[in-house]
């Protein structure tokens, strides 16, 4: 599980726990204020009817009375309000059903053992019984006529309430869960956009550098992310520069060496050449028998010379310093036409000889390792080299027949062309290995490199 | 050409997905969920029953027969039980209840001060249930000249008695009367309080049976004394559903009532009116009870008759000075409550 769905799935567990825990919680409190609620009301109209009551039927106005009884029926959840004489009749009720009628034939029957109690202490008293479905208020008080007191008995419907606080708690907790949601999956999406999806990009660009690319700036922005990515981005440039320098200054001992090997060795090596020519003819005008070692030495220096001469002008290639990229490609063409006996074409648009030293150069060493590679490896019957301006790139293509180049059997593995990648980091190029469609199969080998607007056409 | 492997530079990370479509939709559902979420956080409305004032009369009668016999369920319904009828015009008009029977009188009565207010049903027709009793002796009206007459104000008492008095020639100030509701009546009349009292049913049938003669009754009124279900125009809209439970219960009940009722749930009935097996068929007998189709035909159509009725109370009312003018509201009706 990824970090942008554990975290969300977290808060929102975290969160449906307390919601549970505030339901029962919620659950008990708007029970027990419901039913303080009821009891309140008890009490408050109990005492009321029953002052009310006295006060009406010393008057003789049992009518207003029963008129008191009716509006007393408004009252949530109250069951039954009834005045009872001081025999237990009931003289007034909510509901006129049980006027006239013994207390014992109502459904307040259930009062009634505790009614002598209550008259006999003349204290009103709220209860519930029994098992918490009923609220009971029974307020005694004088009427005029009797000695016995008369009772006023309200019973309330506690069983209602109950369902009403879990039906409300109920709503409360859904509302909660549903807000809930929404903020996990706000979150959840604020962490994808934030977080993960920042976090893979730095991943993805990691392994783009490792594999040798140079991608942009993996992450933006003004926070940590942001930071860790332009910091990455910074120190993958700043290795790229070092590798660029490393190129530079390679390419400048490879000169170096060419030319020491050009101006020196095969200098020296024509000289032993010539003495040992020397040497021959006059041995041979002696009749000696070592004028056939002499020119056999003579022979086998001259083959080092020219030896020593190729890897010199391999390693710096005169033309290149002296005529240009185009120069430099048509010379190497030649002498790898002639070393490996592969027929070898170039197409150069002239405008190259208008890009920089460098770049020439960069443009030249993977233009011959590729071309090297193909004669080499691809048992290719042509190898053609194209430099071409597309828009604002310069296209340079080699393309060979024969066998196809297998990415995956390691040759980018390979020292030479990893030198090529790293030229072509150095020249913020792209390099692209394209399967050639056409008869005898091949490799189509395509480098693009960006190169200034006044070049492009 | 195919390309086999491309290495390139650029931005990394970029997703294959439409990432946009994600993004729009789980915003609209985060905030769906949202919105449903803070709108709903407040507590709901507490589901409280319907409150239907009823007084004794026979005709509502049917409500507590149907609640007796589980029709009109407590937590559903809660019937406010009055003493007399004309408090429960007062409980209703003081939106102490939400639903109350009351005369068409008194509808009009009500409609001279609100406009909320919508007759949903003609519970009954009294057919001579209303009537003006005296003592023994006293043949015509104008002999109760100056006689002490118990009589329910601003209610379907007086409406009786004004027109009493008009059809025998006789002013209004040609009898004493007593203001004092129905309940009291009885106990007035038979106490020697009284000579005369305009009352309704239960109290006639059970003076009548104690010695009680009858002058005047709405047997000849031409239905003009009426019963009817008024609700709050609020209440209407907010709980059709409700109303038209009640509506239902009270046809249902009305068809055991008439076929003979349960025996458990009619024993209520006549122990709340005080009245006797036979009393009761008499009670029944002074009163016509309109069935579903009947109150169909009477509030639906483009001049409703129980409009035109109520037309004619109210002409004769003003003409009594008990209204001061026939109300001007025309949509005090209606019939949707009937159509299931």
């Amino acid at each position: 599980m990824t970090l942008h769905l554990l975290v969300p799935a977290a808060v929102a567990c975290f969160g449906m726990a307390l919601i549970v825990v505030g339901y029962l919680r919620n659950e008990q409190q708007l029970r027990e204020r419901s039913r303080k609620e009821l009891w309140d009301n008890a009490y408050r109209e109990g005492t009321r009817l029953s002052h009310i009551a006295q006060h009406l039927l010393r008057k003789g106005l049992v009518q207003a009375a029963d008129l008191e009884l009716s509006y007393v029926a408004l009252s949530p959840h109250l069951a039954l309000a009834v005045i009872c004489d001081g025999d237990d009749v009931v003289r007034h009720a909510s509901q006129i059903q049980w006027r006239g009628v013994s207390l014992k034939e109502t459904p307040l029957e259930a009062i009634v053992p505790r009614l002598a109690g209550i008259r006999k202490e003349l204290n009103g008293q709220v209860a519930i019984f029994p098992d918490g479905e009923q609220l009971w208020a029974v307020f005694p008080f004088f009427e005029r006529s009797t000695t016995t007191p008369f009772v006023v008995v309200l019973s309330y419907d506690l069983v209602g309430p109950k369902k009403e606080a879990t039906r409300l708690a109920r709503h409360e907790s859904i509302s909660q869960s549903l807000g809930l949601l929404g903020g996990s999956l706000v979150l959840w999406m604020m962490l994808d956009a934030l977080i993960t999806r920042r976090i893979a990009r730095i991943l993805t660009y990691a392994k783009q550098v490792a594999s040798g690319r140079s991608p942009g700036v993996p992450a933006t922005g003004a926070d940590e992310i942001g930071a860790v990515g332009q910091a990455f981005a910074d120190t993958v440039g700043q290795l790229r520069s070092t590798e660029k320098q490393l190129l530079e200054a390679a390419e400048q001992e490879r000169w170096r060496l060419g030319m020491d090997l050009h101006d020196d060795i095969c200098q020296r090596i024509a000289a032993a050449q010539l003495k040992a020519g020397v040497l021959g003819v006059s041995l041979a005008r002696e009749n000696s028998p070592h004028s056939v070692l002499a020119k056999q030495v003579a022979e086998q220096l001259s083959d080092a010379a020219d030896i020593a001469r190729g890897y010199a002008r391999g390693l710096a290639p005169a033309t290149l310093d002296r005529d240009g990229l185009n120069a430099a490609l048509r010379d190497m063409t030649g002498h790898l036409t002639k070393a490996f006996g592969v027929p070898m074409h170039h197409d150069t648009d002239p405008r190259v000889l208008e890009l920089p030293d460098p770049t020439q150069v960069h443009l030249f060493r993977i233009a011959q390792e590729l071309a090297t590679n193909a004669a080499k490896h691809a048992r290719a019957s042509f190898i053609n080299i194209s430099l071409a301006f597309r828009d604002r790139f310069l296209e340079l293509k080699v393309e060979s027949d024969g066998r196809r180049f297998e990415m995956d059997s390691g040759p980018m593995t390979g020292m030479g062309l990893q030198l090529v990648n790293q030229r072509v980091r150095a020249l913020s190029g792209r390099l692209l290995f394209l399967e050639r469609d056409e008869p005898g199969g091949g490799t189509v080998v395509v480098c693009v490199v960006p190169v200034a607007p006044r070049l492009d056409h | 050409m195919k390309e086999k492997k491309q290495k390139t530079s650029g931005k990394a990370g970029e997703s294959p997905l439409p990432v946009w479509i994600w993004g729009v939709g789980g915003l609209l559902a985060a905030s769906a969920f949202l919105l449903y979420g803070t709108l709903t956080w407040h507590p709901p409305d507490e589901v409280r029953p319907l409150k239907v004032a009823i007084g004794v009369w026979p005709g509502s009668e049917t409500l507590i027969y149907a609640r007796e016999t589980g029709l009109l369920p407590r937590e559903e319904v809660q019937l406010v039980e009055m003493s007399w009828s004309s408090a429960t015009k007062v409980a209703f008009a003081n939106r102490v209840v939400d639903a109350a029977v009351v005369s068409l009188d008194e509808v009009l009565r009500l409609l001279e001060s609100r406009n909320d207010v919508r007759v949903v049903m003609v519970v009954g027709f009294s057919k001579g249930g209303d009537a003006l009793l005296t003592r023994p002796g006293v043949a015509t009206l104008p002999e109760l000249k100056g006689k002490r007459t118990g009589v329910e104000m601003n209610s379907v008492g007086s409406f009786v008695l004004s027109t009493a008095l008009e059809e025998a020639g006789m002013s209004e100030g040609s009898l004493e009367t007593v203001a004092m509701n129905l309940a009291e009546m009885e106990t007035a009349y038979l106490a020697g309080e009284l000579d005369t009292v305009v009352t309704g049913e239960p109290w006639t049938t059970r003076l009548k049976a104690k010695g009680a003669v009858e002058l005047f009754s709405s047997r000849r009124m031409n239905r003009e004394v009426c019963r009817v279900l008024v609700v709050r125009e609020e209440v209407l809209s907010e709980r059709p559903d409700d109303i038209e439970r009640l509506v239902a219960a009270h046809f249902k009940a009305r068809q055991s009532l008439l076929a003979g009722g349960e025996a458990k749930a009619l024993t209520v009935v006549k122990r709340r009116l005080g009245l006797s097996d036979d009393d009761f068929k008499v009670v029944m007998s002074n009163m016509d009870m309109p069935d579903s189709a009947e109150n169909l035909r009477l509030l639906e159509g483009e001049v409703p008759p129980l409009g035109l009725l109520a037309d004619s109370v109210a002409k004769k009312m003003v003409r009594q000075k008990l209204l001061a003018a026939s109300p001007k509201a025309e949509d005090w009706m209606t019939a949707e409550c009937l159509k299931e």
